[in-house]
């Protein structure tokens, strides 16, 4: 299918193939790099799970370990057959997906083979599986030694009384000890199915010929059931203190989101999660210039709105003198607008939103991953212009008055500082 | 392709302009080239300047024109590059075919009235933002430490390059900073406008001549004098012989870092080769330090190697268990030292030239890469394009790599022991 966003003077090529995977491609005339994502819908989230005939409960980090150990091949570490065809190749785990990712200026179609071929071939032994907990026991130390790290996933451990968002994407030392080559062909027969995963490219390239070369991938009938737990309401600590040692306090407020309603669009969510975010605190609104001008917040301040499994939620956060006067200063804000919602401050922050969106298009990095987890969910990110224009300053109020329900907090004292663990 | 235009503006002051039709935003930038002291007045003076202008005085005015402006972005930039500091400011804006006729030339003036029109009170800046920046910097200085792997490295400069300007941390002393009043800004406001090289940028689809005439009108009156660039000291070899130097912080991480003088700047024909030598060593996923300080030996996340070019210097730096430092440190110098008795092999030379040329060829699609690269040029009075550059490393033979892999002399060794259990 071809469909051209008018909005943002683009097109967007995309097909779901007989194997079920799912390719998006925009072309980049003029552009020298061009960049492909294949993605697994498989992230720190899918924890629990059954799968032909037999129930998972993963040890936290697997999703990551398993994007680590993939890049193994019998036949050599596919970074460096990557390098060879100068590609820059990388990767990531979030909390809902796996990707893999290359840009290069020039031997395209070698780079996608080589992308194809080893993500979708899986080779763990005991020992290759040994040597990367090494490895990710170095990244995890230095994941404990980043506040901003350490802040992050503290507001969702407080968020949630139950949720797999409560748990570290990497995982702790103890947890990746129980990893085996088992455990890691399992988790691949069950997510990196072509079913389950999405192929977006962006660049100069040729949309049937990337179908053709991805049509080569198995289908596969795995199907596996998630389980995410049970959801309570309420949060299940408005207060979490830990403490590291850190130049001056940083805090963090959550703020708890239902999930989208059935039929409703998750892109289009997530820009008005984002639009409140700007509405409440972004850098035009009077709210972050009094914040600003008193000093509870500096240019380490910054917002997102996320959406995962069965939830949603907004955090604000950084650096601070005051965290609790942040805290006080962030719910009132929420409360104000719930209640009322200045129309042009509404519609000067949705024009400035567009202007931030529309250079999305400029990165094909950034784009590419913002277009693979809206085709997860069957869209198209470059709708989002039009997407945008459908908002009202009542969805904007309604979205606040969710966000009013709970929110929590995590602050990070200076060493030395008393705190409750 | 880009086309790539430098005009002189006025006295001391250079367009560098490049038209392309291919981004949906323009990236603009002026940076005002100062020796490199440790003056935190200088590092605090365009955060300064970003708080208010005759036109927009409070940070709440100008948060309202950015977002009018589909969310413009203008952000201060303090940047030390070799033994010189550029302070000015980066700014990006929607193009016109998405915002409409004159946003170019609006958001020139808009940027420039920032350098030109601060807003004041009685001749003087706002004592309350003098002091909120002021105490902003320190905070900001303070901060270095929270992001361990660079606080590392910036250690390892202050105390390889403690006799030179180059061991200056650009952002001055929390005391420093602390003591600085309105007048210590005006002050150093007159130096910066009317001593100090401007450099100005532009990338985006507008013609040249558009851009130049948009600077031009808001531009500051410049007297016809000289305006030189900042000098930088360079060693070929360590002045001071080989060091060893240890710090401990309640971390859980050791952090190890090598300092090397190459004597290699951007203006030596030797630089391609230094820029391979560093691909092969320690650059890249496929270099030797990936390959065997991480992958075969598992002793760390990330091991790696990079040059600067305006200083004839290269770190080695990585994050390992405290207990591994000594066998680290063996083995980064081991590789070297192998590269440099044995050369590159053919394959290993190949990758690395790739990944170097796809590097400089992409930097054609990210405006402020381009920025921060003519930023350079501009400090070493350089005028080739990363295209030319790419086309010498292309050329670059394995004797001209090995030759500037010998010009890597070992000179300070800095280990930052983590003493957190």
């Amino acid at each position: 299918m071809k469909q051209y966003f008018e909005r943002v003077h683009e097109t967007v090529h995309s097909r779901t193939l007989s194997n079920g995977l799912r390719v998006s491609y925009l072309e980049k005339p003029g552009f020298s790099k061009c960049f492909a994502m294949l993605a697994a819908g498989f992230g720190s989230c899918d924890a629990c799970f059954t799968a032909e005939g037999r129930r998972w409960q993963l040890p936290a980090g697997v999703a990551h370990f398993l994007e680590h150990k993939m890049f193994e091949d019998e036949d050599g570490n596919a970074l460096q057959k990557f390098a060879a065809s100068g590609a820059s190749p990388n990767a990531f785990t979030s909390r809902t997906m796996t990707a893999y990712h290359f840009s290069c200026t020039e031997r395209f179609w070698e780079n996608l083979e080589i992308l194809l071929k080893f993500v979708f071939t899986p080779y763990f032994t005991e020992e290759n599986v040994a040597k990367e907990r090494g490895i990710i026991a170095q990244e995890i130390g230095m994941l404990d030694d980043t506040p901003g790290w350490r802040v992050y996933g503290g507001v969702y451990e407080g968020l949630y009384h139950e949720h797999p968002i409560r748990v570290s994407i990497a995982g702790s030392r103890a947890s990746i000890a129980e990893i085996t080559p088992e455990l890691l062909y399992a988790c691949h027969r069950a997510f990196y199915n072509p079913a389950n995963m999405v192929l977006a490219v962006c660049g100069a390239a040729d949309f049937d010929a990337i179908c053709e070369a991805a049509e080569q991938v198995s289908p596969s009938p795995v199907r596996p059931v998630r389980d995410y737990g049970k959801r309570q309401s309420g949060v299940l600590r408005r207060e979490t203190v830990c403490r590291m040692q850190v130049s001056q306090p940083q805090a963090m407020l959550g703020f708890r989101d239902a999930p989208p309603a059935e039929g409703e669009s998750y892109l289009q969510r997530q820009l008005l999660g984002d639009l409140c975010c700007r509405l409440l605190s972004g850098p035009a609104s009077p709210l972050y210039t009094r914040l600003f001008e008193e000093r509870l917040l500096n240019r380490t301040f910054d917002s997102e709105y996320t959406m995962f499994p069965e939830g949603a939620a907004a955090i604000f956060g950084g650096e601070t003198r005051d965290p609790q006067a942040l805290r006080a200063a962030l719910e009132a804000g929420v409360r104000d607008c719930a209640a009322a919602l200045a129309k042009d401050a509404f519609g000067r922050t949705r024009r400035a939103l567009y202007g931030s969106c529309l250079r999305t298009f400029d990165d094909p990095a950034s784009y590419v991953r913002r277009e693979v987890a809206a085709q997860f969910r069957g869209e198209h990110y470059a709708a989002f212009a039009e997407l945008l224009d459908g908002l009202t300053p009542d969805d904007a109020r309604a979205c606040f008055a969710r966000w009013t329900d709970s929110s929590q907090s995590l602050v990070l004292p200076l060493d030395g500082q008393e705190g409750e663990q | 392709m880009n086309e790539i235009t430098r005009t002189p503006l006025a006295p001391g002051v250079r367009l560098t302009c490049i038209t392309t039709q291919k981004f949906k935003t323009s990236a603009m930038g002026v940076s005002l080239l100062l020796p490199l002291r440790g003056e935190p007045v200088f590092a605090a003076l365009p955060h300064v300047l970003r708080r208010g202008t005759a036109q927009y005085p409070s940070l709440d005015a100008i948060g309202g024109a950015l977002e009018s402006l589909y969310g413009m972005r203008v952000e201060p930039a303090v940047r030390a590059r070799g033994e010189t500091l550029a302070v000015g400011l980066v700014a990006d804006v929607i193009d016109e075919a998405y915002g409409g006729d004159g946003l170019t030339s609006r958001a020139a003036a808009l940027l420039l009235s920032f350098l030109n029109e601060p807003y004041l009170e009685n001749g003087q800046f706002p004592s309350v933002s003098v002091r909120s920046e002021a105490e902003n910097l320190a905070d900001r200085i303070a901060a270095h430490r929270n992001d361990l792997r660079s606080w590392a490295l910036r250690r390892l400069w202050e105390l390889m390059c403690a006799d030179e300007a180059y061991g200056k941390n650009e952002l001055g002393t929390v005391e420093g900073a602390l003591a600085l009043t309105p007048e210590d800004f005006m002050k150093a406001y007159r130096t910066a406008l009317d001593d100090a090289p401007m450099e100005l940028f532009y990338c985006g689809a507008q013609l040249p001549e558009t851009v130049a005439d948009a600077f031009r009108a808001a531009l500051p009156r410049r007297e016809t004098k000289a305006y030189p660039l900042p000098e930088t000291q360079i060693f070929a070899q360590p002045p001071h012989g080989k060091r060893y130097f240890e710090e401990s912080l309640p971390v859980t991480q050791g952090k190890l870092c090598l300092g090397f003088r190459t004597g290699i700047t951007s203006d030596d024909p030797r630089y391609p080769a230094l820029l391979l030598a560093n691909a092969v060593y320690g650059g890249t996923t496929s270099s030797r330090l990936f390959r065997n300080v991480r992958e075969k030996m598992s002793l760390c996340y990330y091991a790696s190697t990079q040059c600067y070019r305006l200083k004839g210097v290269l770190a080695a730096s990585s994050g390992i268990d405290n207990e591994n430092a000594e066998v680290a440190r063996a083995e980064i110098l081991r590789q070297l030292e192998g590269l440099q008795h044995g050369g590159a092999q053919p394959d290993e030379l190949e990758t690395a030239r790739r990944s170097v040329v796809n590097g400089l060829r992409a930097m054609a699609d990210s405006p402020m890469s381009l920025e921060s690269f003519w930023l350079d040029q501009a400090i070493a009075g350089l005028s080739w394009s990363p295209e030319d550059l790419a086309a010498r490393v292309a050329e670059a033979t394995a004797d001209e790599v090995q030759d500037a892999a010998r010009c890597i002399v070992p000179d300070t060794v800095f280990f930052l022991r983590g003493t957190a259990k």
